[in-house]
């Protein structure tokens, strides 16, 4: 079996017996999953890949010492999590009149992705920032709701509870903002 | 859920990370485990030791080059002082009880003619002599 065929837990335990290409399977594998939340919660192409490059690095040294309480994605979108709430508050100082980054300045795939992460975004904005987070972890980022409580620490009927709320807010939300696929 | 909210999942779900990204994070990584993190605490007690080599041939002869101060004791020390003083016999209670003093003479009561009546011999011969005096 290749490496990039190992459940989640082998590669970090392989990582930890000191593997490092069990770190290249574990990057290959989340990258894409780390990008796109990086990529809603800063909505900015570039941001979101410094901020990816930095929940792997953190995560070289952080996994290490892994102990299998959770799943290592959880551990993952922590760290991704507050990565990026650190840099949303670094920007946040640097420049008060913050601007979104040109889409014109993007390439085609980045530019598709850049117009989905701000609808997204845009679309959250108007919910809690926990019932944001259940929609992110269990609409889009299909975690069971056992999964989502862990990720949150609360318990799963709380999981419940803020999904029925968030999903209801969306729908509201996506009616009046009359958002489509186009 | 939604339509919509299904569609947008499908579109976000196709949002990729940029081809370089892993290449980044791999050169990034490996510069991070090159870094040597040891050398700092093994330079900072180098420093404290070569420092406290120059340093140790003036601690001997410091106290002797330098001219005899005063001392001037503050307020706060000179105030947890006490005096030394003798300490004087505190007599007990029960000490008091056991000295004996002399009884109290009775108290002088008057005789039928209204003159005090002699508590003693003594005083009997000053009536006496008083009496012979007035007559």
């Amino acid at each position: 079996m290749s490496l990039d065929e190992k459940p989640d837990v082998e590669l970090v335990r392989l990582f930890k017996s000191g593997d490092t290409a069990a770190f290249d399977a574990i990057v290959r594998r989340f990258q894409d999953r780390v990008f796109r939340l990086a990529s809603v919660w800063l909505y900015d192409p570039q941001l979101a890949a410094d901020a990816a490059q930095e929940v792997f690095i953190r995560g070289y040294s952080g996994l290490r010492k892994f102990r299998f309480r959770a799943a290592p994605f959880t551990w993952l979108y922590r760290t991704t999590r507050n990565v990026c709430n650190e840099f949303n508050r670094a920007r946040q100082a640097e420049s008060l009149d913050f601007e979104l980054p040109d889409p014109s300045a993007a390439p085609e795939q980045g530019l598709a992705d850049l117009e989905t992460a701000r609808r997204i975004h845009k679309l959250l904005a108007g919910l809690s920032e926990r019932q944001q987070e259940v929609v992110m972890l269990r609409v889009f980022e299909d975690f069971s709701v056992k999964e989502t409580a862990a990720a949150m620490g609360c318990r799963e009927g709380t999981v419940k509870a803020l999904l029925h709320q968030a999903t209801q807010k969306l729908r509201t939300r996506i009616d009046m903002t009359g958002w489509t696929n186009d | 859920m939604t339509e919509s909210i299904d569609q947008l999942r499908q579109d976000y779900r196709d949002i990729e990370a940029p081809a370089h990204l892993a290449s980044r994070i791999r050169a990034n990584v490996d510069e991070t485990a090159r870094r040597p993190h040891g050398w700092m605490p093994v330079a900072a007690t180098a420093m404290v030791a070569v420092a406290a080599l120059f340093l140790l041939p003036y601690l001997g002869t410091a106290p002797q080059s330098e001219p005899p101060k005063t001392l001037k004791p503050s307020l706060s020390a000179l105030a947890t002082l006490r005096p030394d003083k003798p300490k004087a016999p505190a007599p007990s209670l029960s000490g008091l009880r056991s000295v004996k003093v002399p009884k109290l003479p009775p108290k002088p009561t008057l005789t039928p003619s209204g003159d005090p009546q002699p508590s003693s011999q003594f005083e009997s011969e000053l009536m006496e002599e008083n009496d012979h005096a007035h007559s």
